[in-house]
């Protein structure tokens, strides 16, 4: 019941503090351009702070009811994910930092001695991992992190992906009887869904590197938690095509301006990808590769994809034994 | 010049699949099959050194690990490289014929 009253207010406190915070950012000028509109508008950045704030209060507020320590280091490993994602913001942690220290959001988890290395494999069940566990699980969050950080280039399209994700974790959760792993779950899922409210195309707000980190940082430990990590990679496939893709394309953890090329280019506001054989290759590039797109048609697509693996990883969950 | 068999066979799903699943889109559903078929052959591959995997020897459990890693990168690097031969192979076919894609 605490869940269910968690997800309405998580949803309610991310509608209302992005109300507050957004034209106070744009006063401010902590505004980014919009660069696949045409005349690239400023739009607000960093409302990521809101659904950090929001999900944070409703997890405490759970953790004041029914003391699941569970919780209690989904927020801690959370508000680590989202302090990283501020000083990205502030000061650019640069291509190759970020994954390192990204990875410290484990530690909550990893120090707690909540997190068993029992995890559950796809074919094979739950498995002993004695010492490799912990260095993979450092590795896992460093991962996951920066695979939802770079999936975050148009509007509506990590957040929208990102809650097709949870809807997976949720029903797997509650499957194997973690049944508050479930529910914290769902409070992530409503203040994402708050966020993607305003953040679908055309977007009026943008979440930030202080939104995808901690939204990344959060996905990993509840996953983590129920021992679904295998389950979590199979779900955020494209997510993890667009990290691969570019890493192999560009040699390496780069930043955008590092790269020779961009990878596509837009036009009349519809969005192709770059012909230049400099140019990295990037899920929105294979997308577009062939006909150029709307960016919504595009999000659409990356939205169908996440659906697609969300549901292979359901049909490798139900052939696993447990 | 000649497109390859695989690009072929995009087209024809392309077509049959009507005017929305184009190339592009199709060659994203592929990568998340092959993604799929990627974990799932190494946890097949994981299975038989379970034992192993589950080591208590600290050095061996260690080097069992990298070599598990090494060939989960090897198939990476292959998908990766699969993946943008293919790419590539659209974006020059699209070049040729560019006269026929309207924007969507």
């Amino acid at each position: 019941m605490e869940y269910i009253i968690g997800s309405a207010a998580s949803f309610l406190l991310t509608e209302i503090l992005i109300r507050i915070f957004s034209p106070r950012l744009r006063s401010k000028k902590i505004v980014g351009r919009d660069v696949h509109k045409p005349g690239m508008p400023e739009i607000p950045e960093r409302l990521g702070i809101a659904m950090l704030l929001a999900f944070s209060s409703s997890c405490l507020a759970i953790y004041a009811v029914n003391r699941s320590p569970s919780c209690l280091i989904v927020v801690l490993s959370s508000l680590l994910g989202g302090i990283i994602g501020l000083m990205d913001d502030e000061l650019n942690l640069g291509g190759r930092m970020k994954p390192l220290i990204s990875a410290t959001a484990a530690l909550p988890l990893i120090l707690s001695g909540l997190a068993s290395p029992r995890p559950l494999l796809p074919l094979i069940g739950h498995a002993r991992l004695y010492y490799v566990y912990w260095p993979l699980l450092i590795v896992f969050f460093a991962v996951i992190m920066n695979a939802v950080n770079m999936m975050d280039c148009l509007n509506g399209m990590m957040p929208s992906s990102l809650s097709a994700v949870l809807l997976g974790i949720i029903v797997q959760s509650m499957l194997i009887g973690k049944y508050d792993i479930a529910g914290i779950s769902a409070v992530l899922l409503f203040a994402v869904l708050a966020y993607l409210r305003h953040n679908w195309y055309p977007a009026r707000v943008f979440g930030g590197n202080v939104g995808s980190l901690f939204l990344g940082s959060a996905v990993a430990s509840i996953s983590a938690l129920s021992n679904l990590e295998m389950f979590t990679v199979i779900s955020m496939l494209p997510f993890f095509i667009t990290g691969f893709v570019i890493l192999f394309s560009v040699g390496g953890f780069k930043e955008r301006r590092e790269m020779k090329a961009r990878p596509t280019i837009v036009e009349n506001g519809y969005i192709r990808a770059n012909p230049d054989e400099n140019a990295p290759m990037t899920l929105i590039s294979i997308l577009t590769s062939d006909v150029p797109k709307g960016e919504r048609r595009i999000v659409e697509e990356v939205l169908l994809l996440a659906s697609i693996s969300v549901l292979l990883s359901f049909i490798t969950f139900l052939l696993t034994p447990r | 010049m000649h497109q390859s068999q695989f690009s072929s066979v995009l087209s024809h799903f392309s077509s049959l699949l009507g005017d929305r699943m184009d190339r592009g889109f199709l060659l994203g559903v592929l990568m998340v099959f092959i993604g799929w078929a990627v974990i799932l052959i190494s946890m097949a591959l994981t299975k038989s050194i379970l034992a192993i995997f589950s080591e208590r020897n600290l050095l061996i459990a260690l080097v069992n690990v990298s070599l598990s890693l090494l060939a989960f990168s090897l198939c990476l690097l292959l998908w990766y490289l699969a993946t943008r031969s293919l790419y590539r192979r659209i974006l020059r076919s699209r070049s040729h014929h560019k006269d026929l894609h309207t924007p969507q």
